[in-house]
């Protein structure tokens, strides 16, 4: 009679399986991946010992439906019967505190235990049998997940190894058909450096590929273009055309940084696939490469990084702060490189990934210095690269927004000035920082209320000439807190320009709010807008081009009558041209307005 | 004519691919003003909804309240025409920023919860909502105790449909603690949210930051570290987060004060601009804390400011620079507390600069 005994965990083996199906894992199929680590690392610990030893894993199918088994087979260190009570003694222990300290396990046995135990998430059994390569018995282990387990001394010695065999349980037979087996298995172990088999019917195949050598020997990988293209494509399901190399200075961590061949949205997650030893930890890694690198979806293998429990994620901690750091250092090196080298292949790139390379800059002032000649931006000399709006050697004028590159543009375009639009993401950041990087660079921030620069003053016989109907024209527009004031400008046929300063617009837009809105909110409003109210910057201003000639004739002499009708009507047509919505108040203005001038076209009509 | 909608949704699905920001926000501005110029109330409505969102979570709260009231009028004009349900939602968030205005006084703040209120209660919900804010808000303006009888009202109701997430409504009452000064009870209860169970679009974002200096006052300074490195990466591209930037700030001026260098540089124009008061002024403190810090320890140190920021030309001379900080955050302090009635900013500020400057 071999030596046989029953024993009990002395745990709620079914709260383990709980916290592990529940909590932790993201679905029962990663007992595939739990097994093939625990493979892993057992056939890593042999190789301490033996380092001619050649790895193998053997994964056997039999029977379909729910009498489908799965035989998980490795030629790694083994256990011994210590090793057996070790593990059991580490989950008994670890159940009594929630579990939550075997989950976070890193040694060997205690990783060991755990994968058995997900196990359970598809077996109602377990069944173990191991041969330590460092000698003893052969040990037969049967578990059960009420808690009940038996170990067994073999009487035949096993060659070193384990063998895990799974009997599937009800509705998850799905779990032990051939082709998701050989799909998970691929998923989890493409990179492994030792064949995984796979056996059905009979029939052996081998399902991971010969991992390719400048996976080892990163040196290579400049000169295999193409395959490693092809591999990125065969890894990442997507066709790419260019790729950067990724190095961290120990070494222990490299990869590929495959350019993604359109442009990105920047609300997208970020997904690269990351092997831990060898093993996939996660498809969505986020947290291993800087934000800014969204242009790239990578490969990346490492061993000197730690899971989480769930082995999906990568903890957050000082270690994996610098190989982001240092990852991110080989995409910045090599963009700085192309820049020296390969002017075409950079701005193929920036052409497609603009805004995530202006981010990268504006945090980063020497990567700024290397690429700001080939960044695009809009301006009034068109779209063009900043290399190009410098070769023209004006003053680079920029507006912190949109909303003031819009209102600017066509005044300087008329005036030539050089205008950038800053309203974009990044770009006002930029381009308020490139004197920092560029000593000497003309750049000034302009502001609407700014375009009054370019504008010529009135000399004193003309001031002295409008005076009376300027100040009458000034006072028109006080209702609508909008000032009135007479210059030259190009171009003529412009009569009149409305500028918004920054609180003008707010409280332009709280009141044009405030007429819809219910009495609470109104109210609101109005606090809102009292404080702002108060500001002399509140004040929109009507700028009249007295080069152009109907302004020239209202303005000449005495004021009429009809001024204020057709100061209104000014005011109303440099909204509608500026595009700005007009409140109730302004619209009632023009119909008035409107009205008025028909009535007077008649009279002159009847007059002649 | 039909034109303009070609404009207005090549504008919306440009927003759309941007994440919350100034940029975003100019271009759901652009949409609005054109949908608007049409006529077109439909897309008006929409592009607000985009508003709302974008500045309550981008850092915009004023043109998020100005869209929203525009909004409601509609709505209140129309209420066929519109989704009930997700406008009520938005409504939390609006009120949500409002005490941050010194400019709206205490009874505006009060008829709104009661607008909040009534409107929630024809809809169907029960009062837990109106609990809930009225507890946030007497919070934010410094009435712990009134507070404190909100939270408990709260408590006897049932979460419905208007319930802000279990994370969200976790996340105050540890914010409620830290107020009170209960550290330990604060990071008992936050325990949940730090370790990853409870959990929402900004959740932890909102809570790691605030329970960084109660982890040092406790002597977790390894746990606090760790939280420090890890919450910061979770908030430092969204500009909304200011005042936890500031969190940040005065946590580092008690245990490194030179790593927090790096982010005054960073973030203090982007408070500057900030439509929030309230944050700005936590902003500041802490600011000022971390420049005193450095002086009184005389390291030696170099900011080097961006030209964007109004401050850029007292980066040589810090000690002007933290005055200026200190005087602008009581200004606001001073205006806040006058509406609310209390001293409560003007003790908080002082009790900040002394506890980490």
């Amino acid at each position: 009679m071999p030596d046989s005994q029953e024993y009990r965990f002395q745990v709620n083996l079914s709260g383990m399986i709980d916290i592990l199906s529940n909590h932790l894992y993201s679905s029962p199929r990663v007992f595939l991946r739990e097994l093939l680590q625990n493979a892993t690392d057992a056939i890593t610990a042999r190789l301490d010992l033996d380092p001619s030893h050649r790895g193998e894993v053997t994964v056997e199918l039999a029977g379909s439906g729910s009498g489908a088994t799965l035989l998980m087979q490795d030629n790694g260190i083994g256990l011994t019967e210590e090793d057996v009570h070790e593990f059991l003694a580490m989950i008994g222990h670890s159940s009594k505190r929630n579990g939550t300290e075997l989950l976070g396990e890193t040694s060997f046995i205690g990783r060991f235990g755990i994968g058995l135990l997900s196990c359970f998430m598809v077996s109602d059994e377990i069944v173990m049998l191991t041969q330590s390569a460092k000698g003893g018995p052969s040990i037969e282990w049967r578990g059960k997940p009420d808690g009940t387990y038996s170990i067994r001394k073999l009487e035949a010695s096993l060659t070193p190894g384990t063998k895990v065999y799974l009997r599937c349980k009800e509705e998850t037979d799905f779990y032990f058909e051939p082709e998701s087996v050989e799909l998970d298995l691929l998923h989890y172990g493409a990179l492994l450096p030792y064949p995984i088999l796979l056996t059905e019917n009979g029939r052996e195949r081998r399902i991971n590929p010969e991992p390719p050598d400048w996976i080892v020997y990163p040196e290579l990988i400049r000169d295999r273009q193409d395959e490693v293209l092809r591999f990125g494509e065969r890894m990442l399901g997507e066709r790419f055309r260019d790729f950067i190399p990724l190095q961290t200075s120990t070494g222990r961590t490299g990869g590929i940084a495959y350019i993604l061949p359109h442009a990105v949205n920047l609300n997208a997650k970020r997904s690269h696939k990351v092997y831990l030893k060898r093993m996939l930890i996660s498809e969505q890694a986020d947290n291993i490469l800087p934000e800014w690198a969204f242009f790239v979806k990578c490969l990346i293998w490492t061993d000197e990084l730690q899971p989480t429990a769930s082995r999906e994620h990568f903890y957050e901690n000082e270690q994996l702060e610098r190989v982001r750091g240092e990852l991110g250092e080989s995409i910045r090196a090599e963009l700085i490189r192309m820049s020296e080298t390969d002017e075409n292949r950079l701005r193929r790139i920036i052409e497609l990934h603009a805004l995530s390379m202006k981010n990268l800059a504006a945090e980063d002032d020497e990567f700024y210095r290397m690429i700001h000649r080939w960044l695009p931006f809009e301006s009034t000399y068109g779209h063009k690269t900043l290399g190009e709006l410098l070769d023209e050697h004006r003053t680079l004028y920029y507006t912190a927004t949109l909303d003031h590159y819009r209102q600017l543009r066509h005044v300087a375009s008329a005036q030539s000035m050089l205008v950038v639009n800053g309203g974009y993401i990044y770009e006002a950041e930029l381009l308020a920082s490139l004197p920092r990087i560029l000593p000497g660079a003309d750049v000034h921030r302009l502001m609407p209320e700014d375009v009054s620069l370019a504008f010529a003053d009135l000399n004193a016989e003309e001031r002295s000439s409008t005076l009376e109907a300027a100040r009458a024209a000034d006072l028109v527009l006080q209702p609508f807190r909008c000032r009135v004031l007479l210059k030259r400008f190009k171009p003529e046929e412009l009569p009149a320009l409305f500028t918004l300063p920054e609180e003008a617009a707010t409280l332009r837009s709280i009141e044009r709010a405030s007429e819809e809105s219910p009495q609470a909110f109104a109210s609101i409003l109005g606090s809102l807008g009292g404080s702002i109210q108060n500001h002399a910057s509140s004040y929109s201003i009507l700028y009249l081009n007295l080069n152009n000639p109907v302004v020239e004739r209202l303005f000449a002499g005495k004021p009429t009558r009809r001024l204020n009708t057709l100061v209104e009507m000014l005011y109303a047509n440099a909204l509608m041209m500026g595009h700005y919505p007009m409140s109730r108040q302004e619209m009632a203005l023009l119909n008035r307005g409107i009205l008025s001038l028909i009535d007077w076209s008649m009279d002159s009509e009847r007059e002649e | 004519m039909e034109d303009y909608l070609t404009e207005f949704q090549d504008l919306m699905s440009q927003a759309y691919s941007l994440p919350h920001s100034a940029a975003k926000m100019a271009l759901l501005e652009r949409a609005a003003e054109i949908a608007d110029l049409a006529g077109d109330v439909e897309a008006g409505y929409e592009a607000r909804e985009e508003i709302v969102e974008t500045g309550s979570f981008g850092g915009f709260p004023m043109k998020a309240i100005v869209a929203y009231s525009w909004q409601l009028g509609q709505y209140d004009r129309d209420p066929q025409a519109f989704d009930e349900d997700s406008l009520y939602w938005n409504y939390k968030w609006i009120i949500d920023d409002i005490p941050s205005f010194p400019e709206v006084p205490a009874e505006q703040i009060d008829s709104l919860l009661q607008d909040m209120r009534r409107r929630y209660n024809e809809y169907g919900v029960s009062d837990r909502t109106y609990w809930y804010y009225n507890f946030r808000l007497s919070m934010y303006m410094g009435q712990l105790e009134k507070a404190q009888e909100c939270l408990e009202e709260f408590r006897k109701l049932k979460r419905d449909a208007m319930s802000d997430c279990a994370a969200c409504e976790l996340d105050e009452q540890v914010h409620y603690l830290v107020l009170l000064g209960k550290d330990e009870e604060a990071i008992k209860k936050a325990k949940p949210i730090i370790e990853g169970r409870k959990r929402c679009a900004e959740v932890p974002h909102m809570t790691l930051p605030q329970l960084l200096v109660p982890l040092h006052r406790l002597g977790r300074h390894e746990e606090a570290a760790e939280m420090q490195r890890k919450s910061y990466s979770l908030i430092r591209q969204n500009a909304k987060f200011i005042q936890l930037f500031g969190e940040h700030i005065g946590y580092l001026s008690l245990v490194d004060p030179q790593r927090a260098l790096p982010m005054l540089e960073r973030h203090l124009p982007q408070a500057e601009t900030h439509e929030d008061p309230l944050n700005r002024m936590m902003f500041y403190w802490n600011s000022a804390a971390l420049l005193h810090k450095l002086q009184r320890t005389g390291e030696d140190f170099v900011l080097n400011l961006p030209p964007a920021s109004r401050f850029a030309g007292l980066a040589d001379r810090p000690e002007e620079l933290r005055a200026k900080l200190e005087e602008e955050a009581f200004a606001i302090a001073e205006a806040l507390d006058a509406r609310n009635g209390n001293d409560y900013y003007k003790e908080f500020g002082k009790k900040l600069l002394a506890e980490r400057g």
